[in-house]
C-alpha cells in the first residue's frame, strides 16, 4: 500500500506536545517509520502564530521533493495577506496544488460575504481546500452553508472527529462530488467499510495528522479494512494524487 | 517478521480489550453495536476477550443495562466479561446490584461513570462502592477526563490514596491531563492508565511507558465505538518495544483478569 498523506504539519506551536516534529527532518523520519511516501504539509506556526510566518516556513520543504507544501488562506478584506490575484500567481509560480484555512483560529468567516472572491477561484481552478472540522463556525452548520454556496469547491475536510459522525457527513458526500474527508479521526468501528459499502471509496483521502495524531491507528484501519484493494490503495494515495492533478492554475 | 507488520497482515499477539460497552448510543453512527456483530468484529481483529459495561447501563435503567452484561457474559464465556455498572443517582440500588452481579463467573469488577451521572466519585454515593472494592481488591474502570471535575485526575488521586487496593483503571487516562495521570500510575501501585480516547495522541503511549513502565498501560477501546484495528495500530506504531506493546495490548489485563477470576471459582 503506497500512502500519501493530505495532512501532515511540523514545527513548533504554542503548546507542547507530546510528540513533537520541529523540523521537516523529523517529520520525514516519523514518515519513514510509519512507510508513508509522500505528505501534504503545513507549518504549526501557521495555524498557532500566523498565516504568513507558516507560509514562509514552506520554504523548507524546499529540496524534499516527498513533501509538498499547503499554502494558508485569509480573506483579503483587512489587507494583511495575498490580494486573490497575487494568491493565484505566488501559488503558480511555487507549484502548490492545495491551501488551507484556519477560520475560528484566524477570527474571520469562511463564507461569501467574507471570501467570496477567493472560494470562487479556488472553486473556479479546482485547488483542494482544506479545513478541519473544528475550524468552522457552528461547526457542521458551517460547512453545509459553504458547500450550499460554493458546491464546486473541492473541500476537504479534516479532523472530523472520532465520534461517528456519519449522519451530518454522508448527506454533504451525496449532495457534493467535490466533498472530501481525510481518515484523520476515522476511528469508528466498522464505519470505514460501511462508508465504502454505501457511499464508494472516491471521497476518503488518507491524512495522518501528524503530529498531533499517531498514524498507525489510520494505516492499521486501511491495512486491515475489510474492504476491495482498488478501495484501500484509493483511499491511501490515489484519491489525493487525483486531486492536485486536476488543479488548473 | 516484528509485531506491527504481523497485525497489518492478520496476525499478531493475542489482544485484550478492558474498556468496552453494547449496544446502540444516541450520538454515535456504530455500524458494529450488537454484540453478534461485536464478536465477529473481534473475530476479525484478533481480540481475544472484552469487558463490557452496556449502553443501557450507562445511559439507560442501569438494571436493564447489568442484565444485559450478564447475559452477553453467560452467552460468550471467555470471550465477553462483565463489569457491573454503579449509577450514584440510585444509592439505594447499590447493595443489591453489587450482590446480584459481582460473585457471578465472569464478572470481573465494577463500571462507574462520574461525568455522565454528575457525581464527584470521591463523594458519598460511591463511598460504599469504593469500600466493597477494597475489602475484595476488586477491579474498578472509572471514566476520568481531564485534571479537575467530578472524575479529574485531582479527584482520583484522593480515591487512589483512600483505597490502595482496588484495583483502579483510569478509563481515558484523565484525557488531557496526561502528566497528572501519568504520575498517578507511577506513584500508586495498583493504578493503571487506560488508553481509550487518549491513543491516538502523537507520542503519549511512549511517554506513558518511559514514565509510568509498560506493565501500568492497558488496552481499550470503548467497543463497539473505536475500531481495535485503528487502536493496535497506534500501540504497535508508537515508538515502544515489543514486549511493551504485548504487556499493554495483552498481558496486563490477562493479569488483572486472572485474579479477579481466581476468587470467583
Ligand atoms: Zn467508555
Amino acid at each position: 500500500m503506497r500512502i500519501f498523506d493530505c495532512d501532515a504539519a511540523f514545527g513548533r506551536g504554542t503548546t507542547p506536545l507530546p510528540g513533537e516534529l520541529e523540523t521537516a527532518e523529523a517529520l520525514i523520519a516519523e514518515l519513514d517509520h510509519c512507510g508513508i511516501e509522500q505528505a501534504l504539509v503545513w507549518h504549526r506556526d501557521a495555524r498557532e502564530r500566523s498565516a504568513g510566518q507558516g507560509n514562509a516556513r514552506m520554504a523548507a520543504l524546499k529540496g524534499h521533493p516527498r513533501l509538498h507544501r499547503s499554502c494558508t488562506v485569509m480573506p483579503y478584506t483587512s489587507r494583511e495577506t495575498f490580494t486573490e490575484a497575487e494568491l493565484f500567481e505566488y501559488i503558480q509560480m511555487e507549484d502548490i496544488r492545495a491551501v488551507r484555512a484556519f477560520p475560528l483560529t484566524h477570527c474571520y468567516l469562511l463564507d461569501t460575504i467574507s471570501c467570496g472572491d477567493l472560494l470562487g477561484l479556488l472553486s473556479a481552478y479546482r485547488v483542494p481546500l482544506l479545513v478541519p472540522l473544528g475550524e468552522f463556525h457552528n461547526q457542521w452548520q458551517g460547512v453545509y452553508n459553504l458547500m450550499r454556496d460554493f458546491p464546486h469547491l473541492t473541500l476537504v475536510l479534516t479532523e472530523t472527529g472520532c465520534w461517528g459522525q456519519d449522519r451530518y457527513f454522508r448527506p454533504l458526500v451525496r449532495n457534493f462530488p467535490r466533498f472530501f474527508l481525510s481518515t484523520n479521526r476515522f476511528e469508528t468501528a466498522g464505519q470505514l467499510k460501511s462508508f465504502v459499502n454505501d457511499l464508494g471509496h472516491e471521497r476518503l483521502l488518507f491524512g495522518s495528522g501528524l503530529p498531533f495524531n499517531n498514524p498507525g491507528g489510520y494505516i492499521s484501519l486501511l491495512a486491515r479494512a475489510d474492504i476491495s484493494d482498488e478501495a484501500r490503495q484509493a483511499i491511501a494515495s490515489d484519491n489525493l494524487a487525483y486531486l492536485l492533478g486536476e488543479v488548473a492554475l | 517478521m516484528n509485531l506491527r507488520d504481523a497485525f497489518l497482515k492478520g496476525g499478531g499477539c493475542p489482544v485484550i480489550d478492558a474498556h468496552a460497552h453494547m449496544g446502540p448510543f444516541r450520538s454515535i453512527y456504530l455500524p458494529e453495536a450488537g454484540r453478534d456483530s461485536m464478536v465477529a468484529g473481534m473475530e476479525r481483529a484478533g481480540v481475544e476477550a472484552i469487558i463490557v459495561s452496556p449502553h443501557d447501563a450507562l445511559f439507560g435503567d442501569t438494571r436493564e443495562g447489568n442484565a444485559q452484561m450478564l447475559e452477553a457474559v453467560q452467552a460468550c464465556p471467555g470471550r465477553i466479561y462483565g463489569y457491573c455498572t454503579i449509577h450514584p443517582g440510585y444509592p439505594r440500588e447499590t447493595a443489591g446490584e453489587l450482590d446480584r452481579y459481582l460473585h457471578q463467573p465472569g464478572v470481573v469488577g465494577v463500571k462507574i461513570h462520574p461525568a455522565s451521572h454528575e457525581c464527584p466519585v470521591d463523594g458519598p454515593d460511591y463511598a460504599p462502592v469504593m469500600e466493597r472494592l477494597e475489602a475484595e481488591r476488586g477491579l474498578l474502570l472509572s471514566h476520568t477526563w481531564g485534571s479537575e471535575g467530578t472524575c479529574g485526575a485531582r479527584k482520583m488521586r484522593v480515591i487512589a490514596e483512600q483505597y490502595p487496593n482496588i484495583r483502579l483503571l483510569l478509563g481515558h487516562s484523565c484525557y488531557g491531563a496526561w502528566a497528572e495521570a501519568i504520575a498517578l500510575a507511577k506513584d500508586f501501585p495498583n493504578v493503571y492508565l487506560e488508553l481509550t480516547a487518549a491513543a491516538h495522541v502523537y507520542g503519549l503511549i511512549e511517554w506513558m511507558c518511559r514514565e509510568a513502565g509498560s506493565q501500568k498501560v492497558v488496552f481499550g477501546t470503548d467497543y463497539p465505538w473505536f475500531d481495535p484495528a485503528v487502536y493496535i495500530g497506534f500501540v504497535t506504531f508508537a515508538h515502544i518495544d515489543e514486549e511493551a506493546m504485548r504487556n499493554i495490548l495483552y498481558n496486563n489485563a490477562r493479569g488483572l483478569l486472572d485474579e479477579q477470576l481466581a476468587k470467583r471459582k
